[in-house]
């Protein structure tokens, strides 16, 4: 967590239906890898981007805001952004900034 | 007068002089038959008359200060003169004069010695050379210069009339061995200090109203400035006892009095209380200072005797207002307590904190008491709706804060904002809207016309209002600013609901496309309300028909009758708890009780609605509507 802070963040599955997969922690300092992952990608054959958190550690506004801003642009190109998580802690930071209202599992 | 008089003389010898020419010339015509007179060194010579030849006379210039005697008694006119034995001269001497008078001022506090010099001047008789009719004139020879007057005698004068007090000796001996004729002031009394005469200063403002000049010179004519108005406590004037002033002494020693001083007491009258043993006046009511048979008033109530029109202008005062005559259009009646017209109301707005009677008509103007009832009804049913999700939006925070996955460390640097804008933007996207709507209600800019306690409550609506609009989030440092919000918030809903609650009334005999707003009842007791929208705290009572508009009561709406047809729309709505009493209720009325809502579509009369139970009830009729 903060200076300190790791994210590996791995292609599990490619296109169209994209799944990136998130190890550590998603936050101020890490976010940068991950937007340099999902600028990889080439959007015109991606149909739907799903992020895997199941085995995040730690997120903070940054990293939600990130993920939302995803959510946001991508969906002005059509390509659904979905999030995958089994990991009751962060399911509950996502309910309560309220993400689970716009983006589904 | 010395030089008047030698003046005369020479001008009485020069005429002397001529009538000795012409005599020359009659004798040098006749030949030296005639007698004649001759004065040589005061000397009188005759010279006795030829046989045929005239006698001479002798007679006095006029005004000259020569006496003739004849025989011992005094000629007063031209003489023929026999023997010159029996005449004798007698010259009128100016003798020298040296005088005084002592002189005290009326008011006995000055003293002066007057003093009066004049030379003396001494005359002879005038030498003539023979001549038949002899004027005997004198001519000044000498002058004497006058005598000092001793300066004992003047102080002697003084102590025999009583003088007492010191006397400038030096001015004394100037004026009596100074040989100049003057007035010298040689002593003066202890004059008595003057009181200092009680008075009253007011510190109010009795002159009524100042037009106030707008930026560029304009001047508003209507905007005639504030009737000048006090509130209870306030000082209206201060009394300053008299002091007494100190005795004086005289030029005898006798003592002066001063003059009493002047009181000028400070009175009482109405609504005015005195204080600090009389020496404060404090106004006890609120209302418009003024003098009245000499006592300082408070009256709680402005009359304008006629219209409130272009000659009267806005009318703001604080007590209450009693319009005698009309409002015309575009002017403002504003009262802190009731108004009360006993005209019409054309097209102009009525604000007041009481009661509102309006005798006669109300056309197209606004009517508001007690406060902006329909606004400030809005806002707290906004601001009841904000504060609950706003303490959502605090919690949600908190949970985050204290969350074993969630990393607070971004906001160190960004601030608690950041995650606020998160939160309000997927939880709590109604709070941006609900503000919006509750920044619609307040004015878009500060109303000069209005309470400055109004002015500031909206001021703050519109500075939480902002903080949750936009981006504006984002520059919230922390989560305890909104802690702050909600207090004022809190504090905004409780003052409106107070103002809300005070009921204040309107009365109106008819009135038709006007907006009334009262925290309390709305009577309209004429046969018709034409298009109206009113907002009632209470009730809205409606003696006759009303036709078209808006009529929202928190409690009842009674009315004879409502509506017309389906065209005209005519909207009756109450609190979940009012009812609706009407004589008739024509189709096309659109009735509300609470969220509930009922179009009329046929004429019914004689009804009573309520809304309880989940159901419509007609109280006054079947039961089931």
């Amino acid at each position: 967590m903060g200076y300190f802070s790791v994210l590996k963040v791995m292609i599990t599955q490619g296109p169209p239906n994209v799944i990136f997969a998130l190890k550590g922690e998603l936050d101020l300092t890490t976010s940068r890898i991950l937007r340099k992952e999902v600028e990889k990608i080439e959007l015109d054959k991606v149909a739907s981007i799903t992020f895997s958190l199941n085995e995040l550690k730690f997120i903070d506004s940054t990293g939600i805001g990130q993920l939302i801003g995803y959510y946001r642009s991508f969906a002005k190109q059509h390509t659904s952004v979905y999030i995958d998580n089994k990991n009751a802690d962060i399911e509950e930071v996502l309910e309560l900034i309220g993400v689970r209202e716009i983006m589904e599992t | 007068m010395l030089n008047d008089s030698k003046l005369m003389s020479e001008l009485l010898n020069e005429l002397a002089r001529l009538e000795e020419s012409e005599t020359k010339n009659d004798e040098s015509l006749l030949g030296q038959r005639h007698g004649g007179l001759a004065i040589v060194g005061g000397q009188l010579l005759m010279k006795k008359p030829e046989r045929g030849g005239k006698w001479p006379t002798i007679s006095a210039a006029k005004g000259s200060r020569v006496k003739i005697f004849y025989r011992g008694k005094q000629i007063d006119r031209s003489l023929v003169l026999e023997d010159i034995d029996d005449i004798k001269f007698e010259v009128m001497q100016d003798p020298a004069q040296s005088s005084f008078e002592i002189v005290v001022s009326q008011d006995k506090m000055e003293v002066w010695l007057v003093t009066k010099f004049a030379p003396g001047v001494e005359y002879q008789v005038c030498d003539s050379d023979y001549t038949t009719n002899l004027v005997v004139t004198a001519k000044e020879v000498a002058q004497h210069p006058p005598q000092p007057v001793d300066p004992a005698l003047v102080l002697q004068q003084l102590e025999s009339l009583g003088v007492k007090i010191e006397l400038y000796n030096n001015q004394i001996r100037s004026a009596c061995y100074g040989l100049e004729s003057g007035k010298w002031m040689i002593g003066v009394g202890i004059p008595p200090k003057p009181p200092v005469d009680g008075r009253v200063d007011v510190v109010c403002d009795l002159t009524g109203r100042q037009m106030q000049e707008e930026q560029g010179g304009r001047v508003d004519l209507l905007d005639r400035g504030k009737i000048s108005s006090v509130e209870p406590g306030e000082v209206l004037a201060y009394w300053h006892p008299p002091v007494e002033g100190e005795a004086g002494i005289n030029v005898f020693g006798a003592t002066v009095k001063p003059r009493p001083p002047k009181r000028a007491r400070l009175s009482a009258g109405s609504g005015v209380r005195l204080m600090e043993d009389g020496t404060v006046a404090v106004a006890e009511i609120a209302g418009r200072p003024c003098w009245d048979r000499g006592r300082l008033c408070v009256r709680p109530e402005l009359i304008i005797p006629s219209d409130v029109d272009v000659s009267s202008g806005n009318i703001e005062f604080i007590g209450d207002v009693i319009v005698m005559g009309d409002v015309k259009d575009s002017l403002v009646v504003k009262a802190g307590g009731m108004v009360e017209v006993r005209g019409n109301v054309y097209n102009a707005r009525i604000i007041a904190g009481g009661n509102v009677v309006i005798h006669r008509n109300l056309i197209c103007g606004h009517v508001s008491v007690g406060g902006d009832i329909g606004n400030y009804m809005k806002a707290i049913t906004l601001i009841k709706q904000i504060i609950p999700e706003l303490k959502n939006l605090q919690k949600a925070f908190q949970q985050l804060q204290g969350h074993p996955r969630f990393s607070v460390e971004d906001l160190k640097i960004r601030g608690d904002g950041y995650l606020i804008k998160l939160i309000l933007e997927m939880r709590f996207a109604e709070i941006p809207k609900l503000f919006a709507r509750l920044q619609q209600l307040a004015p878009e800019q500060k109303d000069p016309k209005q309470d400055d306690e109004i002015n500031n409550i909206w001021a703050v609506v519109n500075h939480i209002s902002n903080c949750f609009k936009g981006a504006n989030p984002l520059s919230i440092r922390s989560i305890s600013e909104v802690d702050v919000y909600l207090k004022g918030l809190g504090e905004v809903c409780e003052w409106m609901e107070d103002v809300v609650s005070t009921p204040a009334d309107i009365q109106v005999s008819y009135c038709q496309n006007a907006q009334l707003e009262a925290t309390g009842d709305i009577v309209i007791t004429g046969p018709l309300v034409y298009g109206c929208t009113m907002f009632a705290g209470a009730d809205i009572n409606i003696a006759g028909s009303c036709r078209g508009g808006t009529y929202c009561a928190t409690s009842n709406i009674k009315v004879k009758s409502a509506g017309l047809n389906e065209r005209v729309k005519t909207i009756l709505a109450v609190g979940d708890e009012g009812s609706v009493m009407a004589g008739t209720l024509n189709p096309g009325v659109y009735v509300a009780i609470g969220q509930r809502k009922k179009v009329i579509g046929e004429i019914r009369r004689n009804v009573r609605l309520k809304f309880e139970e989940g159901r419509w009830i007609d109280k006054a009729g079947s039961g089931v509507f």
